[in-house]
């Protein structure tokens, strides 16, 4: 056992509201920077649709992530060979208009036109060449499931819905959407890593944090291609590839990530998982039916006596246990078994998990053509979930459409045992049953329940103390390091000290 | 006043030790001539160079220590005996000798014990030049020399390969060094003998400074002998051969080598993305719009 601490992230979807702060706090924070204006470390996409870069779900297009090769695995459109044979001009990198051409409006004109016969604009600029511009697109263009013909109707998802299970989803009253906000998933098995000729992305070994080493950096943006998520970019200004770096200045001082601190409707949660490297190559190389669960399986229980001995022998320190033991990512991953992660038929095993959202089916058009509004029970059933089994399946289970059944049960009968608690109007057989379908208990029910809607920020958020003083003390001496914090240079200025 | 009598002592001391052991001087002369001379000269035989019994009659000793410390140094002003021994010996120069007088007097003074007394001057002169007979190598020896030459085999006391600083032109050798001189024809100019000398004991201050302490033994020496043996009679055909096509075939593989690979990289990169997956869509917009631009 090589037991290694992850900080991981589960995302809520059923609280997200679409409104884009944690992509503005992000921007503001990273990459409001020249060269680094298009790019969205954090985004939210609308499903159904083709998200940003537009399609980044097709790797037929961008050849990203990793591909099963016998009993092994190889990166799809980078690693040695074929990187080597692309290494001069990259033929599957998403060009600047797959994400967007980024502008900004010339509104300094309202004020400082001339007089004259008619109103002055504030005209759109480029914010790369700093001339006018017609707007072609924007990274959220299919926000809420605008421009459909476009966006929605082209998403990659679709590929296991039949023609008519796809046209369901766009009739009036049945028509439908979900937000579905993206970082950087800082995977147990990141193909970005894998595919740097340079050796510039590197995974921290004491967190799992994948950052992009902006010294050794040389500008061969692999890993654009090869992150299937597309979530590493190319800066045209410094000329070297950015990433998410999860906010990683502010977890080692104890401060969740700027999207997750400022995220409206608290969706998002972000604690330590304990994982056994050694089954890393042997989970991501499995057969594709059995990944979802084997991905589960490497995270191991930080409450076991064995997990925490091999954990303590590996140098996790004792603190980061105890933030494992805490963690929100846990139970919704582990304990409760909710939460998803996003795409696993890439292989890369993500670290970012979802919560699917349930969306209630307001009505129906039946056989007589009429609008048929009442159903049974309060709750309607998982088959009358507006978004198709398989189209969830597609984006959380690689196509298994039984494991996003499970979690349905167990957030319905959730439901409807609060409902019970709170209203009581429910038939307590029915929902005794639902839970005993779902394998939830009481007490689970409520628990669930608490770290959904009533969890505070310090359960939210377990970030444990990096211990950066250890670290420090492994480089230099503290008093030294104390001393030079904060004020000095880096490059010692001409007229000198 | 301190240091001028310190001089006056060690003059007075070496002064000394010179007049007592002037007896000795011979001996060490004995010790300096096989470090410095043996390579290329012998007493009673031509070698590399002449045959040195009787020098000391011949030519006068001042012009002797000139020589021996910078022959090279007295071709070039033009000396007319040292240039007609220059031309005499295969405009091979001798090495500048890194000897002060004395020593050099110590290795006449040598000379002159082992010449016979009665020379009358014309010993050196009718000293018979000895046929060397070439000795016959083996092709295991060549193949062996060849191999301590290029370095594929070390030699045993861990010496340099010769390749570093020499060049051989063979085609079973990568191009060597060029620090040192080309010994293609090194055969042809020195023969077993000069070559045994030189390499067994090297008289040039580089290569005994590379050697020192990691001394050939003979058999190494004489493989190396029969592989610059065999490469000083195989040139003359090889080089032929380099001459004509080498040079033509390196150009034309190369630019029919630079042409076929950019019709394989245009091949393979016809496959890449040439336009934005959002083509269609700008285009429908585009479509129904006045654009301003």
């Amino acid at each position: 056992m090589d037991i290694r601490s992850q900080i991981s992230m589960v995302f809520h979807l059923d609280k997200c509201i679409g409104c884009h702060t944690c992509s503005v706090a992000c921007k503001n924070i990273w990459t409001d920077r020249k060269g680094a204006e298009y790019m969205w470390w954090n985004n939210v996409e609308t499903k159904p649709g083709t998200g940003y870069p537009t399609k980044w779900e097709d790797q037929e297009i961008y050849k990203g992530g990793w591909e099963k090769n016998g009993s092994s695995i190889s990166l799809k459109g980078a690693g040695k060979l074929k990187g080597l044979k692309n290494i001069f001009h990259n033929p599957n990198m998403p060009v600047l208009d797959d994400y967007y051409h980024p502008w900004r409006y010339k509104y300094e004109d309202l004020f400082t036109a001339p007089e004259g016969d008619d109103q002055p604009i504030g005209r759109a600029v480029s914010m790369i060449t700093g001339e006018p511009m017609d707007i072609k697109a924007g990274p959220n263009w299919d926000d809420d499931l605008s421009g459909t013909p476009d966006y929605a109707r082209k998403d990659t998802n679709f590929k296991d819905l039949s023609p008519g299970e796809q046209e369901a989803m766009f009739q009036l009253e049945k028509m439908t959407m979900m937000y579905l906000p993206r970082i950087c998933n800082h995977c147990l098995n990141p193909a970005c890593v894998a595919s740097c000729p340079s050796g510039a992305l590197y995974k921290r070994g004491e967190d799992g944090i994948v950052l992009i080493n902006q010294e050794r950096c040389r500008a061969w943006r692999m890993c654009v291609t090869a992150c299937p998520y597309k979530k590493s970019y190319y800066n045209w200004n410094t000329g070297k590839s950015e990433k998410c770096i999860l906010c990683y200045p502010r977890l080692e001082t104890g401060q969740a990530p700027a999207c997750m601190h400022s995220c409206v409707g608290r969706i998002r949660y972000l604690g330590v998982m304990l994982y056994d490297a050694d089954k890393i190559q042997a989970v991501a190389s499995c057969n594709e039916n059995e990944l979802v669960q084997k991905h589960m399986d490497i995270y191991l229980d930080p409450h076991d006596p064995a997990v925490i001995a091999a954990a303590r022998k590996n140098g996790v320190a004792d603190s980061t246990i105890t933030a494992a033991q805490n963690s929100p990512v846990y139970k919704f991953v582990k304990e409760w078994g909710l939460a998803l992660p996003l795409h696993p038929e890439f292989r890369t095993l993500p670290n970012l998990f979802y919560v699917p959202p349930m969306l209630p089916a307001m009505a129906q058009v039946d056989g007589e053509g009429v609008y048929e509004t009442t159903s049974k029970s309060l709750f309607p059933s998982i088959d009358q979930n507006r978004l198709p089994m398989k189209y969830l399946a597609s984006l959380f289970t690689a196509g298994d459409t039984d494991k996003v059944r499970e979690v349905y049960d167990k957030l319905l009968s959730v439901k409807m045992h609060r409902r019970n608690v709170t209203v009581g109007d429910l038939s307590k057989d029915e929902v005794k049953e639902l839970m005993a379908v779902a394998k939830v208990s009481a007490d689970t029910a409520n628990a669930i329940f608490r770290l959904t809607s009533l969890a505070t920020f310090d359960e939210r958020f377990v970030i444990p103390p990096s211990h950066r003083e250890e670290a420090i003390e492994m480089m230099e001496a503290t008093a030294d390091y104390k001393g030079e914090t904060g004020f000095g240079f880096k490059e010692k200025p001409q007229r000198g000290l | 006043m301190n240091i001028h009598y310190r001089y006056l002592v060690s003059f007075l001391a070496i002064g000394a030790i010179f007049c007592s052991s002037f007896s000795s001087m011979a001996q060490d002369g004995a010790t300096l001539f096989k470090q410095n001379c043996s390579a290329c000269h012998k007493l009673g035989t031509r070698l590399v160079g002449p045959d040195l019994i009787g020098i000391t009659e011949k030519r006068q000793e001042e012009w002797l220590i000139k020589f021996i410390k910078s022959s090279q140094a007295m071709i070039k002003a033009g000396d007319a005996d040292a240039v007609a021994i220059y031309e005499e010996y295969g405009q091979m120069v001798m090495n500048d000798q890194n000897l002060s007088d004395d020593e050099v007097k110590a290795i006449l003074a040598y000379i002159k014990s082992e010449s016979p007394s009665a020379s009358t001057g014309d010993v050196a002169e009718e000293t018979v030049e000895v046929e060397i007979v070439p000795i016959e190598y083996s092709e295991e020896d060549i193949k062996n020399g060849l191999k301590l030459f290029s370095g594929q085999k070390a030699f045993k006391a861990k010496g340099p390969s010769c390749l570093s600083c020499h060049n051989v032109t063979n085609e079973k050798l990568i191009s060597g060094g060029l620090l040192a001189k080309d010994l293609t024809n090194v055969y042809a100019r020195m023969g077993d003998a000069g070559l045994a000398g030189i390499i067994g004991n090297p008289p040039f201050p580089a290569m005994a400074t590379s050697y020192e302490g990691k001394e050939l033994d003979s058999t190494e020496v004489a493989q190396l002998i029969a592989f610059l043996k065999h490469a000083d009679e195989v040139s003359e055909t090889q080089e032929m051969q380099i001459e004509k096509s080498g040079s033509s075939i390196l150009l034309l593989g190369g630019g029919g080598g630079l042409i076929l690979l950019f019709i394989l990289i245009g091949l393979h990169w016809n496959r890449r993305l040439r336009k934005s997956v959002k083509h269609d869509i700008f285009k429908r917009q585009i479509k129904g719009s006045d654009s301003i631009i």
